[in-house]
């Protein structure tokens, strides 16, 4: 018996899916907040640890007020580029204020961030025990802002060092309970893993994007570490996952989803959840019985949706 | 009773309790770390009890001491929930097989009607803003699209004129809103274009052999225009695209389909049904003016002499005109007396028609 695996086939999410996607589309998507911590609840309430359930906490109401924010800012944004195109300024100096603002907006990502990060990890809990996370606003944007910059100017050479400093200091801040996480994965095996996929993507007509798929995975996944200070014990996560594996991951889902117009989503999300999870081992020895509750709620789910909508994937 | 776990709020460790109910109060038995019991009593109005359909379990939470809570398998809520109070007591309908059967039922109601509004509404509502579309919008659109091809087309604008004033002796129509020209290509071929624009190719007047053909040709591309056949086309591709990429997402696509349609309107091919519309109505404008519809069949005729041979059935399913023996039947069932009503004008037409096929 596994201890960590997700539940369901996708049958139990069908129908709510199904609603909410039509209320969303109804709405004109000012449902989605609502449709979003539906699936969240789902996809949380299916990861199972030690035959206990993970729960999303976060409600429709509170991610509508950030959604809400996050709107207002959008049409701020598009809105002051009409302003501009009345006032009647030169071409030049609409494309310089344009730049700014788009410049602005990227400077904005690690705010969505970070607060996408709070909410979410703060929502979380397992068996009563909440997650938590602890990143300092500065910190993060100041390395944000450094390492994005290395990256610009090295035309994405810096990336990978870029990547595995954020992942770094995210893990770093999640608390669960008493315990928390490291990431101890270095740019430069990150970047190995970039070049071979530049070098052999075309010679091998895209099939390679399966094994790339399957090292980023295993590289997140085997550098991640749980530490529980208390014990004084370090265990390791892995992952044995195949390029074999993604293939037949991606193939299956994107079948499923051209024959069934997309209305076969509730199951591809759950093949995929199950994929994610079931391929992570956590090691025998580390004992789930006895985390202590350390962390508190928090609400302000501004950055939920942004990230969402900037397609900013963690987790 | 039922059998359920406790968390403390306090740490991750399950306890196993028993739980009783009663009209007032849970009462539940825990054991501790040490495996003693424990117990403890629940007033019913501080508490809430939740199903959560995703984990299918039932969640007892109190509202005096946050963090505290019991979870109940389904059937072991269940065997309790008859003890409590009627008004805590949850509803429960969920039955997955149930919920699968509505979710069957709802996506094949959505397929049918997107199929229904793409084959129908969409076509529908695309001919309403075609027919309604302003007038001088069309004009405009036309005209811009017949000159991005005006340099491919090589206009001869003195056979033009008499091509115009051949057109304009027919009276199909008020003669300032058509334009007529002649282009030097070989192509044996005529089209029209929205907003009353009609070229007709060198190599199709070369192969005719009688002025009449020129009537039936020029009837037929008339009747496109009148019923702003490119146009409903045009809007008809338009929505279904619109609603394929409102399905897909990807709007910006609609603005490549205007530009690829205006820049292709020379070959777009128009629907069996339009095409056999512009014969059977085009040789009818010619009977009302005293032509003879003859005309038409022989255009067919010298079309079907020039047009590739096409043998296969599907072939000829496939392609958007009408196999021309089928558009000569239905023409000749349609003037089956082949009599030659003269039109006074005739000798005049010859004259133009014997004119444009003159090299010079």
């Amino acid at each position: 018996m596994r201890r960590f695996y997700f539940a369901d086939t996708g049958n139990t999410y069908a129908l709510p899916f199904i609603l909410n996607r039509i209320l969303t589309i109804l709405t004109l998507s000012l449902y989605y907040p609502w449709e979003k911590a539906v699936q969240l609840k789902y996809i949380y309430n299916n990861i199972m640890l030690d035959g206990s359930h993970f729960d999303f906490l976060g409600t429709g109401k509170e991610m509508f007020y950030g959604y809400l924010k996050l709107l207002a800012l959008i049409i701020l944004f598009y809105g002051s580029f009409g302003v501009l195109m009345a006032l009647d300024l030169t071409i030049y100096a609409i494309l310089f204020i344009y730049i700014m603002t788009a410049i602005g907006f990227i400077f904005a990502v690690p705010f969505f961030i970070h607060g996408g990060l709070r909410y979410r990890w703060a929502k979380t809990q397992w068996r009563g025990i909440h997650f938590g996370y602890r990143g300092e606003l500065k910190e993060f944007f100041y390395l944000y802002v450094k390492h994005g910059f290395l990256t610009l100017i090295t035309f994405g050479i810096y990336y990978p060092w870029f990547r595995c400093q954020i992942q770094k200091y995210i893990t770093g801040h999640i608390k669960f309970g008493h315990l928390h996480f490291e990431f101890r994965g270095k740019g430069e095996d990150y970047f190995v893993i970039y070049l071979k996929f530049i070098l052999l993507i075309y010679i091998t007509l895209g099939l390679y994007i399966f094994r790339f798929w399957r090292n980023n995975f295993n590289f997140f996944t085997n550098n991640t570490v749980i530490i529980d200070d208390e014990k004084g014990e370090k265990y390791k996560l892995s992952s044995e996952v195949t390029a074999w594996a993604f293939f037949e991951l991606k193939i299956i889902n994107l079948l499923i989803l051209v024959f069934t117009l997309g209305l076969g989503f509730p199951w591809v999300l759950a093949r995929n959840m199950s994929f994610l999870i079931n391929n992570i081992e956590i090691p025998v020895n580390f004992s789930t019985d006895h985390i202590r509750q350390t962390e508190t709620d928090y609400n302000d789910a501004l950055g939920e949706d942004a990230i969402d909508m900037l397609d900013i994937g963690f987790i | 009773m039922a059998k359920g776990k406790y968390f403390d709020g306090l740490t991750s460790s399950e306890h196993e309790a028993t739980i009783n109910a009663s009209l007032q109060s849970l009462g539940i038995i825990i054991s501790d770390s040490y495996g003693r019991p424990k117990f403890l009593n629940w007033n019913l109005e501080d508490i809430s009890i939740e199903f959560n359909e995703f984990a299918k379990r039932v969640e007892l939470e109190s509202k005096t001491e946050p963090g505290k809570s019991i979870e109940l398998e389904l059937s072991e809520y269940l065997s309790i929930q008859d003890q409590l109070p009627k008004n805590l007591r949850l509803d429960i309908r969920q039955n997955p097989f149930k919920k699968l059967w509505i979710f069957v039922a709802i996506s094949l109601f959505l397929l049918a009607f997107f199929v229904f509004g793409y084959f129908k509404i969409l076509p529908f509502l695309a001919e309403k803003v075609a027919m309604n579309f302003p007038e001088n919008y069309e004009k405009k659109l036309g005209q811009s699209v017949f000159e991005s091809m005006k340099n491919d087309l090589d206009i001869d604008s003195v056979r033009s004129h008499d091509l115009q004033l051949f057109f304009n002796g027919l009276g199909y129509d008020d003669p300032k809103s058509v334009k007529v020209f002649y282009s030097k290509t070989e192509d044996i071929n005529a089209f029209a274009i929205p907003g009353g624009i009609i070229v007709v190719h060198k190599g199709l007047l070369n192969a005719m052999s009688d002025y009449t053909e020129l009537q039936g040709v020029l009837a037929h591309e008339f009747v496109h225009i009148q019923l702003k056949h490119s146009l409903r086309l045009l809007f008809r591709s338009l929505s279904s695209y619109l609603a394929i990429s409102l399905v897909f997402g990807d709007i910006n696509g609609i603005l490549a389909v205007i530009i690829q349609n205006s820049n292709e309107l020379r070959s777009l091919s128009y629907s069996r049904a339009m095409e056999t519309e512009a014969d059977i109505k085009g040789a009818a404008l010619m009977v009302e003016r005293d032509f003879d519809p003859e005309g038409m069949i022989k255009l067919m005729e010298t079309l079907k002499t020039h047009s590739p041979k096409m043998e296969s059935e599907v072939l000829k399913y496939l392609a958007t005109h009408p196999d021309l023996e089928l558009r000569i039947d239905n023409l000749e069932k349609a003037y089956p007396n082949k009599a030659n009503t003269l039109n006074a004008d005739s000798l005049i037409f010859k004259n133009i028609f014997l004119n444009l096929k003159n090299e010079r």
